[in-house]
């Protein structure tokens, strides 16, 4: 791996960023979207090979690996802080701080705008990974409906209807709290 | 609702950490190491299996053939060992 090929490299160089920051938008942590982002550009390398360009563009293939690899690493996560927490019940001294959530570490976030962001990005977690995806996609990557509609391997009017609920939801969760 | 969520366009976009590249690389022949292509895989497994069909097979010709009986009573007798389950020679 001294001389790694040129495909990947190109690939990294071109869509590192990408990985990183819609990384950043699902978990808001950066040593977990680093830990993403490492482990998208392992799974690029393993699967380049098996890749068919006909089928998609390498961005899209590389927009559906991130958010997959988000979205199991947030599940996991919850399974370990619900073990945690039983765990906590039964013994008086798991009082461990790696048991705590993650804070809220974006580093795109300008400190003017942080604690609005980190309101609205708490309701946003708490819907489910499809709407959130929808969200982020739309909202943050700034993706049309036609491409977010091909990353997410739905139609457009699913998409229309998927980010009308998402709204709805996110409406109703952000009225309950009062920060924002 | 539009308007909060415009709030998430102020988001500013950034770079990678230099670092991470190399991570990856280091990652990646590591797990280089580790891993055995699928070819290797299969012909150990090929192996593997050749290895247990000729014992089995071997075992149950001798088996069979009462051979493997024999022989058993054979090295039993060679060795001044009892082939029954009589151990205190009772004449019962």
């Amino acid at each position: 791996m001294n001389n790694p090929d040129l495909e990947f490299t190109e690939i990294y160089q071109k869509y590192s960023k990408l990985v990183y920051n819609l990384s950043l938008s699902y978990l808001q942590n950066k040593n977990d979207a680093q830990d993403i982002t490492q482990e998208v550009f392992i799974k690029i390398h393993q699967k380049l090979h098996q890749f068919n360009r006909q089928k998609a563009s390498v961005k899209t293939w590389i927009y559906k690996i991130t958010i997959n690899h988000c979205l199991d690493f947030i599940k996991a996560k919850q399974t370990t802080k619900r073990f945690a927490f039983i765990t906590k019940l039964f013994s008086a001294e798991s009082n461990s701080p790696e048991n705590d959530i993650p804070h809220f570490d974006h580093p795109g976030v300008r400190l003017e705008n942080k604690e609005q962001l980190s309101i609205l990005f708490e309701q946003i977690n708490k819907l489910p990974p499809q709407q959130k995806t929808v969200i982020i996609l739309l909202k943050v990557e700034q993706q049309n409906q036609k491409e977010t509609a091909e990353i997410m391997g739905l139609s457009i009017k699913a998409v229309e209807s998927l980010f009308i609920r998402a709204k709805k939801n996110l409406l109703k969760k952000l009225d309950q709290n009062e920060g924002f | 609702m539009e308007n909060k969520l415009d709030f998430l366009g102020k988001i500013e976009k950034v770079n990678v950490p230099p670092f991470l590249y190399t991570r990856i690389l280091h990652k990646l022949q590591n797990g280089q190491q580790t891993v055995i292509s699928p070819v290797k895989q299969w012909g150990l497994a090929f192996a593997f299996l050749m290895l247990v069909a000729l014992n089995v097979s071997i075992l149950a010709k001798n088996y069979t053939s009462g051979k493997y009986k024999n022989e058993t009573e054979n090295l039993a007798k060679s060795l001044g060992l009892n082939s029954n389950n009589n151990l205190y020679n009772d004449q019962n």
